[in-house]
Order: C-alpha cells, then sequence, then structure tokens
C-alpha cells in the first residue's frame, strides 16, 4: 500500500453540510472549560497573590532579623559594663 | 491588496483579532469567515466529513487559545488558521498511523501539470499522480499547499515552519524530482 491515497475529483461536501458542523456556541464553551480548568491549576509560581505573599514574609522576616541585630549590638556596651562591675 | 485581501479586510480582521484577545466573542468574525476554508482544507487530506469536523473545531480551538501569541506577519489570519490545521492532521496521522487521504480536482491539478510541462493526455496525468506518491510527506505538503491550495511561498513558508525563499527552493526541488520521476516513467 503506498503512502497517500490519491482521490481525483471525488465530489465535496455541500455548503449546508459544513454550515451543520459550524457551532461557535460549542467552541466558546470548550474554550471556557478549558481555560477555567487552566486558571484552576495556575502553577504558584506565576501566582501574583502568592508572590505577594511570600513578598511580604520576607519583609517582615528581614524587618526583624534587622531589628533584632540592632537590639543585640546595643546590648553589648551594657553588658560589658556589667562584667566590668561584677569583676 | 496582500494574498487576495484588500487592507482593509486585513484592518478589519487585526480589530477582530485585538478585540477577541480580551472577550472570545468576538471571535465569531473570524469563525464565520474562515470556517468553510478550513474544513475544506482539511476535508482534502482526510476524507472523512466527521474526523474533519473535529479536527476543525480543535484548529479553531487552538486558534483562540494562541491568540494572544499570534503576531501579524504581513499575512491573513487564515495563514495562521492553515499552519495549526496542518500539524492538527499531521498529528493525527502521525497518531493513527493511517494512509493519508489525498482529494484533488481537476482544476486543482491544472497548474501542476504545467510547471512539469505535461501535455492533456490521460496517460501522463495518471504518471504525475502516481510520481507524486514516491514524494515524502514533507514534500507532498509542499506541492499541495502551492499547486492545490494556491497558495503564496510566502504563505507555504509560514504555514511549514520556514523561510519563503526555502519554501521557494524545496518547490522547484521537487517539481524536478517529479520530472526525473515521470521521464524514468516514460522511457522505461
Amino acid at each position: 500500500m503506498g503512502k497517500f491515497k490519491i482521490n481525483k475529483n471525488k465530489p465535496r461536501p455541500s455548503d449546508d453540510t459544513i454550515a451543520g458542523h459550524q457551532n461557535f456556541d460549542q467552541l466558546i464553551k470548550n474554550y471556557n472549560q478549558l481555560t477555567d480548568y487552566k486558571k484552576a491549576v495556575k502553577p504558584l509560581y506565576k501566582d501574583k497573590k502568592f508572590l505577594g505573599l511570600i513578598l511580604i514574609i520576607l519583609i517582615v522576616f528581614l524587618a526583624i532579623w534587622i531589628s533584632e541585630n540592632e537590639d543585640n549590638s546595643s546590648e553589648s556596651p551594657l553588658k560589658n559594663q556589667k562584667q566590668e562591675q561584677d569583676r | 491588496m496582500i494574498n487576495h485581501q484588500t487592507k482593509e479586510e486585513i484592518a478589519r480582521e487585526l480589530e477582530w483579532i485585538q478585540a477577541s484577545r480580551s472577550d472570545p466573542k468576538y471571535f465569531s468574525h473570524i469563525y464565520d469567515k474562515y470556517y468553510r476554508k478550513i474544513f475544506l482544507f482539511i476535508y482534502k487530506r482526510t476524507d472523512n466529513e466527521d474526523l474533519t469536523a473535529d479536527i476543525t473545531s480543535h484548529v479553531f480551538l487552538q486558534a483562540l487559545l494562541n491568540i494572544k501569541k499570534y503576531e501579524f506577519k504581513g499575512l491573513p489570519f487564515s495563514a495562521f488558521l492553515f499552519r495549526i490545521a496542518t500539524n492538527e492532521v499531521n498529528l493525527y496521522y502521525r497518531k493513527t498511523k493511517s494512509v493519508r487521504s489525498i482529494n484533488i480536482e481537476e482544476t486543482d491539478i491544472l497548474e501542476l501539470k504545467e510547471e512539469l510541462h505535461l501535455d492533456k493526455t490521460e496517460d501522463l496525468e495518471d504518471g504525475m499522480l502516481k510520481a507524486m506518491e514516491n514524494l515524502n510527506e514533507k514534500e507532498m505538503q509542499i506541492i499541495e499547499l502551492r499547486f492545490f491550495d494556491q497558495k503564496s511561498f510566502k504563505e507555504v513558508g509560514y504555514i511549514l515552519g520556514m523561510t519563503e525563499n526555502n519554501a521557494k527552493v524545496k518547490t522547484y526541488r521537487i517539481l524536478d524530482k517529479l520530472r526525473e520521476i515521470l521521464n524514468q516513467r516514460f522511457k522505461a
């Protein structure tokens, strides 16, 4: 058997037959189903809300870390004085 | 005129495309304009009405899903649809491994016969159709698009993912190949 089946002058479907298959509402329905599914299973790294939340958490942790470091550095001279007094 | 469409028609099409990006209901203009063309394009390659209807609806769905990625390259939107349709038909035949159908009409092969310098005798025409069976899938697609669908080289290139020049060079190589096969056949 050949790679191709060549048909010559075979009648093609009529315009009415073709129009019978045309269904734009179904296309929109399929489109909505697919896009809703895609939205539903959107990966977290593409989710702006999720990325925003991660950013806020990072900022909060950074602020806590900076403030703790500042506390330690301001506390250290007092600690040294106390240690000297104890001696 | 750009590929049988006026500049106004192309501009109107671009407006529909732009509108479809924000609201898919505007895609109906494109759908109504090209449904028949795409259906017949696929039917020529499948010879099966229900299968054609399935693939056609899939083509429009893919086009709508990817409309944001569409870039105007001086060709009507139909070229984008024909490109998707060609890929979908290829995908179907790769999956099913069935023999590919090619429906051609007398008028379709006139230009190819002229290019091959064939006269109108039935023997030569049958010989040409037999010679075409020696082409591979890619070669056959180029011949179909260029001669049976009357696409420009620019469109052939866009649909098959190659440059216009490459499409031209390949077409003339395929014609040489067909001429050689025909010469051998008639010498024997």
